[in-house]
Formats: structure tokens, C-alpha cells, sequence
């Protein structure tokens, strides 16, 4: 029983990867698929010299990256302000309504989250006519696009949205677990002052150990599908929506370039924990 | 010289300090000692500006400090727990206060090097905390204090959780760095043979006040000092040791 | 001063789109540039004639509740079986992170071709097992954590007093693990209840969910059954989480 049990995990962790990838691969060979001649490079060559690789990669990463650098930054802010460190040991902690609250993010589905800040950010939204009877605008097209955009600004905050309560949680956590309170007084007393002591102690213990989740938010963060499909532009695409838009609409010959992108982001994934774990081995604290 | 006056300190409708004066001279130390709940951190926090006083004053050499912020008095306040930054070398832990007084890099090597020797830490400074014994983390943490030449010095227990032949070694470091840098300070221990040995005044706190005694004779007299019973307690040893 | 402005703009932005949904779901007429419309409860009335939210509400409860059973109970035994297992728990339990290397909705469209091959394509049963790909390793991982000295040492003390190895699964095992098994349940549901595209992927639009009926009325500009479905969405979780915090209380053990 033990012994099945265990091929049941191995089975459950492994296979689904392993035969949605053995199946990506050999479409994009074409080895297989309704319109497949037999082994092919075509489809590689073809995804290699269309633009779609290289404007999605820098498209996802940048979302990714920029997410999670703000949503970092925010998380320190806040669980810095919230712990209340200036008022001293015996207050260290933030109230529990404010540390409750941030948590509400922790409700929403992404589709939801995506849903509601399109209300909020786009040109007919809540930000739009409040600025119409601020004078601001005179129409919704005077308003910025937000959402729908090349850039990105309503998905990065929809991210921000979603992740933020995670990292607050999990900083006010460390700093709690390793008693920052504690080294925050101990710094005052050698005359450090609260910038000095959240540039030099605070922001890198917390970060250091929370690096692991973040490289998980970061990859977590390239996958995401339902926001940038409802915030994000045509064009470009975020590996997810591309990949899905691809290999689910009707359209035959669309399907080898999602396959194929499918592949790049499973390889992209790959080559970027390993990084991770090789230089969280090498870190000793 | 270092006065302190009238110092209070209540939370809410307990009263910890009703009034706790001393006075102490350039590079002095008085054991303070009491019993559990006496008041002696909070008298040391109020001191190195982590709590704040009800009322009372705090002088050195005629400046008043009581309203100064913490980081700007240039008290440390030294816990039983040694509490170095674990993400920093014992090189950058003792330099950093200095690095905070944005001394050049030249002069903190110079210094950070100096003291490391004195403390028997030369070998370790490119360590980090978690690889370091307690008596080594206790050492850094001194290091650390002493390095930025302080006004004054406040240790609460910071021996408690060592063992006893480490916790002599430290005692008699302790009192070598002391003279040679010329330290005030206030040292708190629940041990007795601590308070003589590391103290050259003494001082008692009893519900929530401080009754000083300048001279060890004096203090071994008061009859809730505990001397006199641990006197005894020794005598019986060695008499049923005889017998 | 600054810390209070910060905390209060940090919940004020939180709480944008929880605002916004609320308000949405009851006011009709939203009409630019009009900032709030005259307020109704139409659209809520509207659920109970045939909207289709209340079945897709009751059909993603029962998706995750289905979920949050099989899979707490088929994690929680594989838990078991790698613990007193004789392969070395940390590998295998580093296999259990593989399915979150790619997104739920990638895995799916990759694997579309197995689920119409084995006719599960665009059906509960499909959906199900796609989900459970996800939540039955998250679910290892989470009774993992379960496994410390302190429970190996109590069997070991209840071993030496006699018990069988049913009883001590049964009288020392699974009573500590308690808050795990609460944990875990809540966890699994909320993953199940959350999911939008692998659902939609697996389900090929015919598994009508709450989440994917929300991302249909969103395209199709019905922002105020969207607004409604939204709330819907945020009652079991906010129902789970107050839960868990009254069942689960300070672990029993470090």
C-alpha cells in the first residue's frame, strides 16, 4: 500500500508535466497534430524569426519583475509602518484591524481582482468619472489608458493587488520571528537612526529570508492568465494568454507556435530555478 | 559625571520607579542589583532612551538627556541576549556604529582591527553570528559597544546565560577593556559574587526605589543584600565537609 | 504619523475592489459619467430567476468541496506513506513543487489532447482530475510540515504502551493532526473555488463555474451580473478563513 501510494505522488507530480510536455514537443516536431507532415524544424524556425518569443519574453518578465519590485517594496513599507517600531518593544506590534484588512486581497480569485480594478482604472471607470467632475477630463478619451494598454499599468497593479498582502504578512512575520524589535532598539542605542537601521538590517534580513517565496511570486507571477487577459493588450501577450489563445482557439495553424512557446516558458521556468537553487546553496546564513 | 534624578515610571496603575537617584563618576561601574520585577531593565531602558520616564532628570556632565531620542545620547544599553545583526560578519558588527558616524573605511579597519585583538576575535572576523559560541557573540557585542566610546554603558545580565567558567573569563575582559577605554557604566546581575566583583559602587533596588552604597563594606551590611546568607551557606559546606 | 498614513493608504488601496464590485452589484444605469447609479437590489433578486449564477455558484462549491475532500484525504494518506516510507522524504517531497513550475492554464492546454483522448474533455470528471493535479501535491507538501520529531516521538511513546499501529493512527496520529487536516481542507477548496483557467481550458466553457462565468459576463459587458458573481465569490473564503481561524489555534507541538 505505502509502495503505490508513493508511485500514486510520483505519478501525480511527474506525469501531467511530462506527457503535456512530451505532447508539446512533438507537435512543434511535428510529429504529431492534423496537420503534421512528419519531423519538422519548420515550426521552430517560424516561431524563432516571428517576434512573438521576443516580445513576450520581455512582455512577461517585465510585468513579472515590475510586479514584484513594487509589491516588495510596498510589503517592506508597510510592515515596517505597521510594526510601530518607533514606539518600542512594548508596541512592536501592529493593531489587528489594519493587519486583518491588508489580507482582503487574499479573498479574490484573480478573474475577480482583474474584473474589479477594470472598473476602477478604465476610461468609463470609478478614477475616470471622478476625474470628469474634478474638471480633470471632459470626456473618456481624455483619460490615460490604464488598462489595455502596451504597458501594462493596470495588470502591474492588479498584481501588486494580489500579491501585496502575502509579502506584508510574510515580512511582519520575520521581523517578528527574528526579533527586529529587539535589533531595531539595540541599533538606536549605537545611534542608528529608523532609515539607516530599515536600509542596513531591517529590508535585508526580511528580504534575505523570504527569498525563496519571492522567487516562487516571480514564477508565479509569469504564468498569471486571467489578468493579463482581461487588462493586458493584443498585443503583446504574456506567455499564458498567448499559449492558451493559441492551443484552444479553432485556428489549425495557430497551434505549433503555442506549443512552441509552451516549451519556451517550461524551459524559461526550468533555467530559472536552477539559478535559484545554486545560489541559494552557495549563501550560508 | 553622570546624575540621575527622581526618575519615575508607571504602567498604567503600577508604579515600577517611584524615585531613583544616583550620581556616578568617569569611568565607574555600579552593580545594581534587586529582586525580579524591581525595575532595573526599565531604570536602564529610560536611561539609554528606549522607554521614556514619567519625571526625572538625566545629566552628563550638566547636559540633560532625558528628552534626547535614543540615538542620539550615546548610551548603550547591552541585553543578556547578545542581539547581533545575523546577516552582518563580527567585522561588520563591531564597525557598525561607526559606519552609522560615517567614519572612513581606513579608520574603521584600523579601530575594528585594534579592538578584535583586545576581545581574542581576530580569528573570526569574517564570521557570522550562528557560527560564533555565546561567550564570542558576547564578546562582539561588547566590541561593538565599546568601539563607538560611549557616554555610558548599561549591561543587563549580560553574563546570565553563560557558563560559569566562561562567565569569569568575561568578567575579567570586561573589567580590562573597562579601564583601558575608560567606561561608565551600570551593570545589573542577579548574582551576588558578580555584583562585587565587577562593581566599585553598589546599588539596590527595593520597590522602586535605589538605595546606593559606596563601598563593598557597606553594602555586604544591608541584610537583603543575600551576602550574609550566602556566607553562611558557605561556612556550613565546609564545616559538614570536616565532619 | 507617517507609519498611520501609509498603513491607512495600504488598506484604502486593498480595499478599491472590494468597493467597487459592492457597488457595482447594487446600482443599475452606471452610465458615464455618472459616479454612482440609483441603487438596486434587482440584481441580486435576479439570481433566483434564472441567471445561471446560482448554478454555477453551487457547481464551483461542489467542485471544491469534492476538491477539498479527495484531496486532503488522498494527501494526507500519501503523506503518510512517504513518511514511514523507505525512499528519502525531502526528494520526493521536492517532486511535490514540479506542478507549480507552470501555470495551471498551460499545463491544461498542454494536456488537452489526453483529456479529449480519455473523453474527460470538457466535463466535471475532467475538471476534477485536472484540479486534483494541483492540489494533491500542494496537499503533501502541507502535511509534510506535520511530520516533526514531536509526532515520530509520540507514536514511538505509544508503540512502547502497547498500541497497534491502527490505533495509533487513529488515537495518536490523526487527532494531532488535526489543524493540519483543517488547514489543508481550506487550502484545497480555496484553490479549487479560485481556479479560473485550467477549469476553463478542461471544461471547454461546458463546466460553468462562478469564475469562469465571470470572465463570460465580463466579455460580454453584463458588468453588474459580473459585479454580483463577484460577491458571490468572496463569501466562502471569507466564510473559510473566519472558520479556520476559530478551529485552528496554536499548534500542539513546535
Amino acid at each position: 500500500m505505502r509502495k503505490l501510494l508513493t508511485y500514486l505522488f510520483l505519478c501525480i507530480c511527474l506525469l501531467p508535466i511530462l506527457l503535456g510536455i512530451g505532447y508539446s514537443i512533438s507537435y512543434s516536431l511535428g510529429l504529431t497534430g492534423l496537420l503534421s507532415e512528419g519531423f519538422t524544424w519548420a515550426h521552430w524556425r517560424t516561431f524563432f524569426t516571428s517576434g512573438n518569443l521576443l516580445s513576450s519574453t520581455l512582455y512577461t518578465l517585465g510585468l513579472g519583475v515590475v510586479s514584484l519590485l513594487i509589491a516588495v517594496a510596498a510589503g517592506l513599507v508597510v510592515s515596517w509602518t505597521g510594526g510601530r517600531y518607533d514606539k518600542g518593544l512594548s508596541q512592536s506590534h501592529g493593531s489587528s484591524l489594519s493587519e486583518l484588512g491588508i489580507l482582503v486581497p487574499l479573498l479574490f480569485a484573480p478573474v475577480t481582482a482583474a474584473f474589479c480594478w477594470y472598473q476602477i482604472l478604465s476610461p468609463g471607470g470609478f478614477i475616470a468619472r471622478l476625474s470628469y467632475h474634478l474638471g480633470l477630463i471632459t470626456d473618456t478619451t481624455d483619460f490615460p489608458r490604464i488598462v489595455n494598454d502596451e504597458w501594462g499599468i493596470g495588470i502591474v497593479i492588479c498584481h501588486v493587488f494580489l500579491i501585496l498582502p502575502v509579502f506584508t504578512y510574510l515580512f511582519t512575520a520575520t521581523a517578528r520571528k527574528h526579533d527586529l524589535a529587539a535589533l531595531y532598539q539595540q541599533s538606536r542605542s549605537l545611534g542608528s537612526g529608523s532609515v539607516h537601521f530599515f536600509r542596513t538590517v531591517y529590508a535585508p534580513i526580511v528580504l534575505f529570508k523570504n527569498s525563496r517565496v519571492l522567487w516562487l511570486y516571480l514564477i508565479f507571477l509569469l504564468g498569471t492568465y486571467e489578468v493579463p487577459l482581461l487588462l493586458g493588450s493584443s498585443s503583446p501577450q504574456t506567455f499564458s494568454v498567448f499559449i492558451a489563445d493559441k492551443l484552444t482557439k479553432f485556428n489549425l495553424a495557430d497551434i505549433p507556435a503555442g506549443h512552441c512557446m509552451a516549451i519556451w516558458y517550461t524551459l524559461l521556468i526550468t533555467v530559472m530555478t536552477l539559478l535559484y537553487l545554486r545560489w541559494q546553496r552557495r549563501v550560508i546564513w | 559625571m553622570i546624575t540621575v534624578n527622581h526618575i519615575a515610571k508607571a504602567y498604567g496603575t503600577t508604579s515600577i520607579l517611584k524615585d531613583v537617584s544616583f550620581s556616578l563618576t568617569s569611568g565607574a561601574c555600579r552593580s545594581l542589583l534587586g529582586a525580579s520585577g524591581s525595575g532595573k531593565s526599565t531604570l536602564l531602558k529610560i536611561l539609554a532612551g528606549l522607554e521614556r520616564a514619567d519625571r526625572g532628570s538625566f545629566l552628563y556632565d550638566g547636559e540633560e538627556l532625558i528628552s534626547s531620542p535614543a540615538e542620539k545620547r550615546s548610551v548603550v544599553y547591552l541585553s543578556q541576549d547578545p542581539l547581533l545583526f545575523p546577516h552582518m560578519s563580527v567585522y561588520d558588527n563591531i564597525g557598525y556604529g561607526l559606519r552609522v558616524r560615517k567614519m572612513s573605511t581606513t579608520e574603521i579597519n584600523k579601530k575594528v582591527s585594534n579592538l578584535a585583538e583586545q576581545l581574542e576575535l581576530q580569528d573570526h572576523m569574517d564570521k557570522l553570528p550562528h557560527q560564533l559560541s555565546g561567550g564570542q557573540r558576547q564578546r562582539v557585542n561588547f566590541g561593538r559597544s565599546i568601539i563607538i566610546t560611549p557616554r555610558m554603558l548599561l549591561l543587563d545580565e549580560p553574563f546570565a546565560s553563560l557558563d560559569a567558567v566562561t562567565r569569569s573569563k568575561m568578567q575579567s575582559l570586561y573589567q580590562q577593556v573597562a579601564e583601558t577605554y575608560n567606561i561608565t557604566s551600570l551593570f545589573v546581575t542577579h548574582d551576588i559574587r558578580e555584583a562585587l566583583v565587577m562593581g566599585d559602587t553598589y546599588g539596590m533596588l527595593r520597590r522602586g526605589t535605589l538605595s546606593c552604597y559606596d563601598t563593598q563594606a557597606q553594602f555586604i551590611k544591608q541584610p537583603d543584600s543575600g551576602i550574609a546568607e550566602e556566607i553562611s551557606f558557605w561556612k556550613s559546606i565546609e564545616k559538614n565537609d570536616r565532619l | 504619523m507617517v507609519g498611520r498614513v501609509v498603513t491607512y493608504l495600504a488598506l484604502a488601496f486593498v480595499s478599491l475592489p472590494l468597493l467597487a464590485a459592492i457597488l457595482l452589484s447594487l446600482t443599475r444605469s452606471w452610465f458615464f459619467p455618472t459616479i454612482l447609479g440609483p441603487w438596486t437590489s434587482q440584481h441580486y433578486t435576479d439570481l433566483w430567476s434564472g441567471s445561471g449564477l446560482v448554478s454555477s455558484m453551487l457547481l464551483s462549491l461542489g467542485i471544491a468541496s469534492l476538491i477539498s475532500v479527495t484531496s486532503t484525504l488522498i494527501g494526507g494518506l500519501i503523506s503518510v506513506a512517504l513518511h514511514y516510507g523507505k525512499s528519502s522524504t525531502s526528494r520526493l517531497l521536492a517532486l511535490g513543487y514540479f506542478p507549480y513550475a507552470i501555470a495551471p492554464v498551460v499545463l491544461g492546454s498542454m494536456l488537452q489532447y489526453y483529456f479529449l483522448r480519455i473523453g474527460l474533455f470538457g466535463s466535471m470528471g475532467g475538471v476534477l482530475l485536472a484540479q486534483s493535479f494541483i492540489t494533491i501535491p500542494f496537499a503533501v507538501l502541507i502535511f509534510s510540515s506535520f511530520w516533526s520529531d514531536h509526532t515520530t516521538r509520540l507514536s514511538a511513546q505509544a508503540r512502547t504502551l502497547g498500541a497497534s499501529k491502527k490505533a495509533i493512527l487513529y488515537g495518536v496520529i490523526i487527532p494531532s493532526a488535526r489543524q493540519w487536516i483543517i488547514l489543508c481542507s481550506v487550502q484545497c477548496f480555496l484553490i479549487s473555488w479560485l481556479e479560473f483557467g485550467l477549469t476553463r481550458v478542461i471544461g471547454a466553457g461546458e463546466v460553468r463555474t462562478l469564475t469562469v462565468s465571470i470572465m463570460a459576463l465580463a466579455s460580454q459587458a453584463s458588468i453588474y451580473e459580473a459585479a454580483v458573481a463577484c460577491c458571490l465569490m468572496l463569501v466562502p473564503p471569507v466564510l473559510l478563513f473566519l472558520a479556520q481561524h476559530k478551529w485552528i489555534s496554536t499548534p500542539a507541538h513546535p
